[in-house]
């Protein structure tokens, strides 16, 4: 019943969240946002987390105000088809996947793999790999960057 | 039930970075950063339920500060595009060399 009432919500925000990028009209966007925002404080509330779910719905009035500002501001010049469905489908499917396979703990059957010991040692004994990652990343952005500026400006 | 929340947070973070590779929009770029830092809190949020390794609020402290922080940068990014004539299309930025 639990797990039923989870998957119910779950779909709801993924819905919310996928919708943000239908709408044509940014405000409409800022209103799923808004909605995608109250169902994950929904969901802080049953992990026994009120006080962050409270923090969350606090956060919520003052990004989402800011964006309606920026939405009815900007109403004029915003309206144009701005994103690639397919290409936001297929992108977010294979980092969805890669994500899930990295985490090394869950599986799709739901049972729960990843022990404390696991975070334990895993993850702390594969920090400097994290960092090394990460500046590998960090350099190859940047040499991209500067790449694509000198080719450019021939 | 850690796995279907890790799984959730997964697919929003991965919605939110395919979000920021296929939109042009800028302010749909700002809230693609929103939604990956939304599943960054879930996924912290549910791993801390679970392990209850830590103090969670001061790491979400963190992530909301840079999702304030973000929608500072937006708003004075806005102004500076707006000022300048540009559109709100990230095609049209190459006019920021000049």
């Amino acid at each position: 019943m639990l797990l039923a009432i989870f998957l119910a919500v779950a779909a709801l925000e993924l819905i919310s969240i996928i919708i943000i990028f239908v709408f044509k009209n940014v405000l409409h966007s800022i209103i799923m946002l808004a909605i995608a925002f109250v169902i994950s404080s929904v969901l802080f509330a049953a992990m026994q987390q009120p006080l962050l779910a409270l923090l969350q719905l606090f956060i919520v009035v003052g990004t989402i105000l800011t964006y309606f500002f920026i939405g009815v501001a900007s109403a004029g010049i915003s309206r144009f088809k701005h994103t690639s469905y397919t290409l936001l489908a297929v992108l977010s499917i294979i980092m969805f996947m890669v994500l899930a396979y990295m985490s090394n703990g869950v599986n799709f059957t739901g049972q729960n793999m990843l022990t404390k010991a696991d975070i334990a040692n895993y993850v702390s004994g594969s920090i400097w790999l994290i960092y090394f990652l990460t500046l590998v990343l960090f350099s190859v952005g940047l040499s991209g960057i500067i790449l694509l500026k000198r080719l450019g400006e021939r | 039930m850690l796995a279907y929340m890790m799984l959730l947070s997964f697919a929003i973070i991965s919605i939110g970075l395919a979000g920021i590779a296929a939109t042009r929009h800028f302010i749909m770029i700002v809230v693609s950063v929103e939604l990956m830092l939304l599943g960054s809190s879930l996924l912290a949020v549910s791993i801390f339920h679970y392990y209850a390794a830590g103090n969670i609020i001061i790491l979400l402290l963190s992530i909301w500060a840079v999702a304030a922080i973000e929608v500072i940068v937006a708003v004075v990014l806005y102004r500076y595009m707006e000022k300048e004539e540009l559109t709100l299309d990230v095609r049209k930025f190459s006019k920021l060399r000049d």
